[in-house]
């Protein structure tokens, strides 16, 4: 419930941002595609043992299977979109995998409080109980996000992939 | 560009481990990834959409989601580590189990005893069964251990997911021997859950996995062999058998009932009584003769001995050797001592026999020497004389 909560306020929040300089914006013609698409991650084996991943539509979807979101932006426009950062929380139920998140030509970072600030696995710290400091664990990541440090021509597409693991009885 | 990071360190203040959101069958995941761009020096918000979002603004795009199935995964763990020792003819002897949900939903689990023909106790022998029927009662949570006025339920209702309970097979015991072996399994068939009461039986997945048929809770609910089904899809909950096979070998069985495969919506785990006290039982006894052919106990009147010697238990006895005193003021009558009815030497000449008489005792070797064992639910019936003196 506060999860659901936290969220409607995000959206809140970013339609009243929004709405300040994209009042212009809807009747505009197409610009970037975004798109987001979520794959199982499943074990093959050849006939040696040797074992490769599949990624496939998730049909079934249990405590501790690994999904694996791409993202991809497409800028059909004539002009170049510029200053692209990709937001995206790390979906309910699951956790961040360590080490998935990837992007040519991106800078990724993290956030492990809602989104409201980010930055490399080595700054995102915690405190326990005693006051001890520990790195933040991966699992802990609410927010990842990823600043394509070019500016995207038209026709060009990029593609984030990140992965995650539903979470089970812990 | 770079600097639009912040290079702040991060400390919050979590209680570690504390704020765990379990996962859930039939819950939507559900993800939604925003870009912020500038386009001809206009700064937009762009969500995504599974299929391509062509349109700025929030609320232009659409959730990239499927829906977590149900995980049907469960497993019993027999609490007695040891032979759970009783007598014979006790009544309301308990084993008790553990029923661990490692689904995620909750269900309901109908749970039926049965006896099993193989002891999961090495060196040991399942010989008996326990009075028929056995009972099945879940810990109600007041008192640990079982209760009669407490724990009364026969089926497990709405276990969460992650969550454990005790479940208590209570049976009597007939009249057994010492040494005595009764080995007994615990059952569980996967139920739903959601609704207070007894849930119907789940007997099979959407993944091709079916239950055996049996009889559950104490004999009341009846069920059929599951037919399978394979319709799996992101749209809706499926339901999905990964429960593992037994933990040991005896919880496998041909028939339907004790049948403990991976992914069948059952799990079981076996446990055994032994009766206790000594396996070897005499039985001694004597009737008097009198030289008129009376019972009267006179000096000159024998004394006719006859031990009964019986073997309970599971196991053969090895170097079992009875001994006798004869009585103070008798003689033992020479030529008189017998083994299941042959006449034995009274000297000690064995291989001849393996009994005689040593001047002040019987003694009968029932494992001639070391070279045989001595088999369970048999008797030996040893007899000799004395006079009074």
């Amino acid at each position: 419930m506060k999860k659901i909560k936290e969220s409607f306020k995000l959206i809140f929040s970013m339609m009243i941002l929004s709405s300040l300089f994209t009042a212009n914006v809807f009747a505009e013609n197409e610009k970037i595609v975004l798109t987001n698409k979520v794959l199982k991650q499943v074990i093959k084996k050849d006939k040696d043992g040797n074992i490769t991943y599949d990624y496939v539509e998730p049909k079934t979807a249990l405590p501790g299977d690994i999904m694996m979101y791409s993202i991809t932006f497409e800028n059909i426009g004539n002009d170049s979109a510029e200053n692209i950062v990709i937001n995206d929380p790390v979906p309910n139920n699951s956790k961040y995998r360590v080490g998935s998140a990837a992007g040519e030509n991106t800078m990724i970072s993290f956030s492990i409080d809602g989104g409201k600030n980010f930055g490399n696995p080595e700054e995102l710290v915690v405190k326990d109980k005693n006051g001890k400091e520990w790195t933040a664990k991966p699992e802990s990541y609410t927010h990842i996000r990823w600043v394509y440090n070019k500016a995207l021509a038209p026709g060009q597409k990029g593609e984030i992939t990140f992965k995650t693991q539903i979470k089970g009885n812990e | 560009m770079h600097e639009f990071l912040f290079r702040t360190l991060l400390v919050l203040i979590l209680s570690l481990g504390s704020s765990q959101i379990f996962a859930a069958a039939g819950d939507v995941i559900d993800n939604i990834a925003i870009v912020n761009y500038i386009y001809q020096g206009v700064p937009l918000t762009q969500e995504s959409s599974p299929f391509g979002n062509p349109q700025p603004g929030i609320g232009n795009g659409a959730s990239t989601s499927f829906i977590e199935d149900r995980l049907i995964n469960f497993s019993i763990a027999s609490n007695d580590a040891t032979l759970v020792p009783v007598t014979s003819a006790q009544t309301a002897t308990v084993l008790t189990f553990t029923v661990t949900n490692n689904g995620n939903a909750t269900q309901d689990f109908l749970l039926t005893a049965v006896n099993t023909a193989t002891s999961p106790f090495a060196s040991t022998i399942d010989n008996f069964d326990p009075l028929s029927p056995m009972r099945v009662f879940v810990e109600d949570g007041t008192t640990s251990g079982y209760q009669l006025a407490e724990d009364k339920l026969t089926f497990i209702d709405e276990l969460s997911a992650g969550a454990s309970v005790m479940v208590y097979i209570v049976t009597d015991m007939p009249v057994v021997l010492p040494g005595d072996v009764a080995a007994v399994s615990l059952i569980a068939q996967i139920a739903s859950g959601g609704a207070v009461g007894e849930g119907l039986a789940i007997t099979n997945d959407d993944n091709g996995n079916i239950s055996p048929a049996g009889i559950y809770g104490n004999g009341a609910t009846s069920v059929t062999v599951g037919v399978a089904t394979t319709l799996p899809n992101s749209a809706a909950m499926e339901t999905v058998f990964n429960d593992p096979a037994g933990l040991n070998i005896e919880d496998v069985d041909s028939t339907g009932l004790a049948q403990d495969i991976a992914s069948n919506g059952q799990a079981s785990d076996s446990a055994a009584f032994q009766v206790q006290g000594s396996p070897v039982e005499l039985i001694k006894s004597f009737t008097v003769i009198d030289s008129s052919g009376g019972s009267d106990p006179r000096p000159g009147s024998t004394l006719h001995y006859q031990i009964n010697v019986v073997i309970g238990g599971a196991s053969n006895i090895n170097n079992l050797i009875i001994t006798d005193q004869i009585p103070a003021n008798t003689t033992f009558t020479p030529a008189s001592l017998s083994l299941n009815g042959v006449v034995q030497t009274d000297a000690s000449d064995a291989p001849i026999d393996y009994s005689e008489f040593n001047g002040s005792n019987i003694v009968v070797d029932l494992s001639q020497g070391g070279t045989v064992s001595v088999v369970p639910a048999t008797t030996n019936l040893i007899v000799f004389d004395v006079t009074i003196n």
